[in-house]
């Protein structure tokens, strides 16, 4: 009797299983196609600006734009465009070249993302596995700011820079040390990921702090923290709201992007312009290729408790 | 408190240690308390100028406006700043436009963003075919420039592109849809095609951290996807998806999105954020600098978000812990 009763049970959930599976790959299956959908309606954006970089010239555009007949086939494909783009870009302000601009993008992004991450992660390591009441009252405020963020302050920050002769300078730079940096959180997690006995074994075998932080504790979160370094490198290349608004006079390529067609008001050679804009992506398209696997697995962060 | 906290640290003098009372600092605990200072003082000090003293300062200019007499500029105490909000929202109500949405884009972001990203960070998670290309074309917006990607997305649109070729199909007229009142529709649009990556990035890591073994027991079970979902993965991942929610919240005022490159705030486009940008950098061409206005625009802003954040935040925990 009670083996029918078993027996009937593992039939019924035998077809649960089936059931289950076969929905299963309905579901995958639609959700492939819309996938599918998706890709190309992302690539199109690029396969679109990329259509657009290799017109012939400005008045191919300009024939292009009256016979509404942008999205086709360049006959024939202009690739000096992209070697026209490195000077077509002066147009901005008359000063700064492509090259100029990707030299800023250059330096500017290195020191800035490599300022706010290495001290952020230095910060969270000791608000880690320096535990005390004043490391944990760190964290909590950490934990104010980012959730409880004053607004307006950028007015006042405005005229501090401005007061302190940062408006326009390279030493604006240093306002990328930061307490709480923009993966804080990120950071914190991937230390309470490593337990502290490796630190421990390392003092009795006479290393000192920063031996145990660089040699011991700081080799085993290197593949997730340099994901966030790529991260913050690559918001910090397509940043250019905040040169806009302090650095106009070392321009990036983001900057180059948007202040083109604002100051030509679309009157210049925009096949070239097109061609710059698609070479000012290279440089995070292969940053982020490389670095991809590691972006995508080992980036993540739990809950906010304080 | 914590003055006492921060001397205890940098290793205060032997004397005052005895004077209080407190046991003789070894030599090992010394070289732990220089090492702490050397790592947290300059970004201490950082945090104290860069954010203290600016939303300190924010607040002090929250009530002052510049006058000129014969000596030259003066700033008054006055409460003008805060009549202008008022105005703001109800008289002449841009900031009634910008607050309006603000609240749009935080609403399509909950209620359209983050559900998609769910499921799309879930279907990657279970490896359906071609994943890997899948999760890579979904970052990639997050990965361009934004100015950049504002131009492509204008160009579709602009005279010549695919949309006006489809308005001709259908025999509509043709109208750049970017300087009309339909603007923010197109920004909504724009924000929502392009918006999956962020947190698809934070889902699929949460989702990987989820034991496999529990999964399995459910497919044995015969779960299917959804109770799968629903029920064993977004209890286990919950802890990621509040704080996406608190911080998105927390952020809807402190992030300009796309709106400097689309419109410049033009067209009712303009958010509380993009306002707080413009009248505080002067980098809008349309808005001239007026960081005392800016200051008062921002600490009302906090007033209102302030408590809402708490709320959110403990109803999220609670959530948490049930």
């Amino acid at each position: 009797m009670e083996e029918s009763i078993d027996v009937k049970k593992y039939m019924r959930k035998s077809k649960k299983r089936h059931q289950s599976s076969v929905s299963r790959k309905i579901v995958y299956g639609i959700a492939f196609f819309l996938f599918v959908i998706y890709t190309a309606i992302i690539l199109y954006f690029f396969l679109y600006g990329i259509l657009i970089s290799l017109k012939a010239d400005q008045q191919t555009f300009l024939d292009d734009v009256l016979n509404v007949s942008l999205f086709s086939f360049p006959s024939p494909m202009n690739f000096g465009n992209y070697i026209t783009a490195f000077t077509e870009w002066t147009a901005i302000d008359g000063k700064n070249s492509f090259l100029m601009m990707l030299w800023n993008s250059i330096w500017r992004t290195t020191v800035s993302a490599f300022l706010s991450w290495f001290t952020t992660a230095l910060v969270c390591y000791v608000l880690v596995h320096y535990k005390s009441k004043f490391t944990n009252a760190l964290y909590v405020i950490g934990l104010f700011v980012s959730m409880l963020p004053l607004y307006g302050g950028q007015g006042a920050q405005y005229r501090l820079y401005s007061q302190l002769g940062l408006i326009n300078s390279p030493f604006i730079m240093v306002v990328s040390i930061t307490l709480y940096g923009t993966y804080f959180f990120y950071m914190y997690a991937f230390w309470k990921g490593i337990s502290h006995s490796y630190a421990e074994a390392a003092s009795i075998d006479g290393a000192n702090h920063y031996q145990i932080l660089f040699r011991v504790m700081l080799p085993q979160v290197l593949p997730s923290i340099i994901a966030l370094f790529v991260m913050q490198f690559i918001t910090a290349w397509n940043d250019y709201e905040s040169t806009a608004a302090y650095m106009t006079d070392y321009p990036n390529l983001a900057y180059g992007t948007y202040a083109y067609g604002e100051i030509s008001g679309y009157q210049g050679n925009v096949p070239a312009y097109f061609a710059g804009v698609i070479l000012s992506l290279i440089p995070v398209l292969v940053l982020f290729i490389a670095f991809q696997n590691t972006i995508m697995e080992k980036v993540y962060f739990g809950g906010l408790k304080g | 408190m914590e003055e006492k906290t921060v001397s205890k640290y940098v290793g205060s003098g032997q004397s005052s240690r005895k004077k209080h009372g407190l046991p003789k600092l070894t030599a090992a605990k010394k070289k732990e308390y220089l090492f702490v200072a050397s790592i947290l003082a300059i970004p201490i000090l950082f945090f104290l100028v860069f954010w203290l003293y600016v939303n300190l300062d924010s607040l002090v200019l929250a009530f002052q406006r510049e006058e000129y007499d014969a000596s030259g500029m003066q700033l008054v105490f006055t409460l003008e700043n805060f009549v202008m909000v008022f105005e703001g929202f109800v008289t002449n109500g841009d900031l009634l436009i910008a607050l309006r949405n603000t609240l749009l884009f935080y609403g399509v972001a909950l209620v359209v963003v983050l559900p998609v990203s769910i499921l799309m960070s879930y279907f990657v998670y279970k490896k359906i075919p071609g994943h890997k290309l899948f999760r890579t074309v979904t970052y990639l917006p997050n990965i361009i420039c934004s100015s950049a990607l504002v131009v492509l997305f204008q160009y579709t649109f602009r005279s010549g592109s695919p949309y006006e070729a489809l308005m001709n199909a259908l025999g509509k007229p043709y109208e750049y849809p970017l300087v009309t009142d339909s603007a923010i529709v197109l920004l909504l649009v724009y924000n929502v095609i392009f918006g999956f990556g962020a947190n698809m990035v934070v889902l699929g890591g949460a989702m990987n951290s989820i034991s496999g073994e529990v999964l399995e027991a459910g497919e044995i079970d015969g779960c299917n996807w959804f109770q799968e979902l629903v029920h064993l993965i977004l209890p286990m991942i919950w802890p990621t998806i509040s704080t996406i929610l608190v911080l998105s919240f927390a952020g809807i005022l402190s992030s300009t999105g796309p709106i400097l490159a689309m419109t410049g705030g033009e067209y009712n486009t303009s958010t509380l954020s993009f306002l707080l940008y413009a009248y505080a950098t002067g980098a809008v061409k349309t808005i001239s600098q007026d960081i005392y206005y800016a200051s008062a625009v921002g600490l009302v802003m906090t007033l209102i978000t302030f408590p809402i954040v708490l709320l959110l935040r403990k109803f999220l925990n609670r959530r948490e812990e049930a």
